[in-house]
């Protein structure tokens, strides 16, 4: 009997999701194994596809920023600075610089809360399930500071057409200093749960590679593209809002890892806070908001703004035909790009290693769905 | 399979038909009461609800389950498997590609099991109810829903009510009420009580 | 964007058909027959390439649909939007997937959104919308599929106003 089945192995078909314990959302993952070693994996999205494209040609101008939110809800700030960005090209209004100082604040805070997400999420799905509830203490931290200024916990809907919708509490630069000097101690914490545990590195390093051209040819940008040796930041290369006033250095690994991914965010949290301590040191006075008009109706025209999200390039494409609602709302998301090559990452590695995969893209299926 | 069948005929079901029966003697009442009373707190105090989380009311329920918001306090722990929880916290928005697989594991749940409708989306489409053309428009046009929490997202308070209030309609059930059929339960909008 | 003036080469080969838009991105305005031509040579025979893919959608402009891909290098800002419009009767591109690998899922969305046929693509399944997904929701006439039990919406909600006329609250 044992002659007749030597050297004979069946493929098995595997469906994993779209309901699985990761917090990465409605993703569906068709794998082809062979024993425990991945042949082929075919994500499966969709799940969470909510027609905000069409949405985005229904509603006003004014009405669609807080949809914008929820694409990628972890980042909703970053979001909502690509398309309110994009609607003030369109109308050629240019807003004050302390906006613009608030907006980079709240950007950089937003981005330390969603790789503080990364972090839980990381840890979750690599088994280091304690490193959830350290992530969420000071997540937690920064959920007050925004409620505090916006009045919401997670979608804020803070940035507006011109402006913001309220100027800061008088003691939120104080607090943000406060987090500033309390952080760095936090991230040595994390530093010793996950980056420098050796069962960690074990699962982490040499997973999940892809090469340089691969990643540039599907459009991955963010942490996926800096861990393939690329400097390629948006916040440095086309120096929009008020970065270019900032000094700041763009974390890059070479080794093209889930470990580079890994290192690139925890670096681009130091740094992040490098940008707030500037910018709260240098937070001018003055007026927050422009005035725009009630009813926005910009000249017929296009415009694509770019801005460097927490998970890569999010970008807005913005055609007016001279009414008050949008001819077309493009999105264009980081997620969405960064997970296509995922048959690549997983093919040749272990069953455990696709959620490692996963994980290290830190993707967000709001974002991919739309 | 039938040895616990007919244990179950032999001992279960005479139970709840003399409860149902006399439900107006004294002694049944006070009866029915305490076991009721043991049955209900067991069932209440230690909810296990699976992980569907789909959209960022999904990024709320985690943090009502973080340290500041404890959820473990009340015995609710996540669990991965539909088949090894009795409730279902639907957190996000539900679309038409995902309204079959939410439908494959509430059938998948077993009895006893609630669902809470957690957030704008879940509870009637929310935002979405307008223009989106594959938003389901609420998830009670799939399932049954015993709990709904409004809000987008709802604060961590506003789940810990809601599951607070879910305590409080299952301390209100009770063995003498008629048998559970899959998913309709006495007090929710379809039932129909069992024929005298 | 990029404010630089338009590399000379790119100048040279599309002359007028290449304009700096008013995000400075360079868009080239090419027909539907050129579009595989000119994608080619900036996306693999132009050197330095632009092998970074940021975008491919379709726009649908009432009597017509607009294809626009955007590309880029990385480390650089430069971006170039390249645009073509089809007909609407028969809508039809080539895949670029051989170019850049991440076109894949931008062009199925097209097919499924709006119904433009990309010819040559290895995976024309749906993406976002569910398996026999009727009509093409981008399409500017879409019909909202109000028949459907999940979907519908509801009278009282969609036009409160109508609904409480016809079925006015007793006090």
């Amino acid at each position: 009997m044992s002659d007749t089945y030597a050297g004979q192995t069946d493929e098995l078909l595997i469906n994993m999701g779209p309901q699985h314990p990761s917090t990465h959302g409605v993703l569906r993952v068709l794998l082809r194994l062979d024993g425990e070693i991945v042949l082929d994996a075919d994500p499966d999205i969709g799940y969470l596809h909510s027609s905000l494209e069409k949405i985005g040609e229904a509603k006003t101008w004014q009405q669609f920023v807080p949809y914008t939110d929820r694409f990628d809800y972890l980042s909703a700030i970053n979001n909502e600075f690509a398309f309110v960005r994009a609607v003030e090209k369109l109308l050629g209004v240019r807003v004050t610089e302390r906006c613009e100082y608030i907006r980079v604040i709240m950007a950089e805070l937003q981005r330390i809360a969603s790789h503080l997400m990364y972090f839980t999420s990381m840890g979750l799905d690599t088994g280091a399930v304690t490193v959830y509830l350290h992530c969420f203490r000071d997540r937690e931290r920064l959920i007050d500071l925004f409620e505090d200024a916006t009045g919401q916990r997670l979608l804020y809907h803070y940035l507006r057409i011109g402006g913001v919708r309220n100027d800061l509490p008088h003691d939120f630069v104080a607090r943000v200093r406060d987090f500033i000097d309390y952080f760095p101690a936090r991230l040595q914490e994390y530093d010793n749960l996950l980056t420098r545990n050796r069962v960690f590195r074990g699962r982490m390093e040499g997973i999940a590679t892809i090469s340089r051209e691969e990643a540039v040819r599907h459009g991955m940008s963010g942490p996926c593209l800096r861990a393939c040796g690329v400097d390629h930041d948006l916040r440095k290369i086309i120096g929009y809002s008020v970065y270019p006033q900032f000094e700041f250095e763009v974390p890059v690994y070479d080794t093209c890892d889930a470990m580079a991914r890994h290192l690139v965010r925890c670096d681009e949290m130091v740094q992040s806070l490098r940008i707030l301590k500037q910018a709260t040191d240098k937070l001018p006075d003055g007026e927050t908001n422009v005035k725009v008009p009630r009813v926005i109706k910009p000249e017929p025209g296009a415009v694509y703004e770019r801005i460097e999200g927490p998970r890569g390039e999010v970008g807005c494409y913005l055609i007016s035909d001279g009414s008050d609602k949008p001819l077309r709302m493009r999105w264009r998301p980081p997620s969405y790009f960064n997970l296509q090559p995922l048959p690549q990452l997983m093919r040749g590695g272990y069953v455990a290693d696709t959620v490692v995969a996963i994980a290290s893209l830190d993707i967000m299926l709001g974002d991919i769905d739309k | 399979m039938d040895l616990i069948k007919s244990l179950k005929s032999l001992t279960e079901e005479p139970l709840r038909r003399a409860a149902r029966e006399r439900k107006d003697s004294p002694l049944a009442v006070r009866f029915i009461s305490i076991v009721d009373k043991v049955v209900n707190t067991g069932k209440a105090c230690s909810v296990w609800p699976v992980q569907f989380g789909l959209a960022c009311c999904a990024i709320e329920m985690i943090a009502t389950a973080a340290a500041r918001y404890d959820l473990d306090r009340f015995g609710i722990i996540m669990r991965p498997s539909p088949r090894q929880s009795d409730c279902m916290i639907v957190a996000g928005t539900v679309t038409a590609k995902m309204a079959p697989v939410l439908e494959r594991l509430y059938h998948q749940m077993p009895e006893p099991k609630w669902v809470i409708a957690l957030g704008n989306c879940a509870v009637s489409g929310g935002r979405f109810y307008q223009d989106a053309y594959s938003v389901v428009k609420g998830v009670d046009r799939i399932i049954p829903v015993d709990i709904y929490i409004p809000g987008c997202p709802p604060r961590p308070e506003s789940l810990l009510d809601g599951l607070l209030k879910l305590h409080d309609k299952i301390r209100g059930e009770s063995i003498a009420d008629d048998p559970v059929r899959e998913g309709i339960r006495p007090g929710m909008s379809g039932y129909e009580p069992a024929g005298e | 964007m990029s404010d630089d003036a338009i590399p000379t080469d790119l100048a040279e080969r599309f002359a007028d058909g290449i304009t700096t838009a008013a995000d400075g991105a360079w868009e080239i305005a090419v027909s539907a027959e050129q579009l595989r031509e000119t994608l080619a040579f900036l996306g693999a025979d132009r050197q330095p390439a632009f092998d970074y893919l940021v975008d491919i959608f379709a726009v649908d402009y009432g009597e017509q649909f607009e294809v626009v891909y955007h590309l880029s290098r990385p480390r650089t800002h430069e971006m170039v939007r390249v645009c073509s419009r089809l007909s609407r009767q028969k809508p039809s591109v080539q895949t670029v997937t051989d170019i850049w690998a991440g076109a894949s899922w931008p062009e199925r969305e097209m097919m499924e959104m709006y119904g433009v046929a990309v010819e040559g693509h290895p995976d024309p399944r749906n993406l976002l919308l569910p398996e026999g997904w009727k009509g093409y929701p981008l399409r500017k006439d879409y019909e909202y599929p109000d028949d459907h039990p999940w979907l519908s919406r509801d009278e009282l909600h969609d036009k409160p106003g109508e609904y409480l006329k016809q079925h006015p609250v007793e006090e």
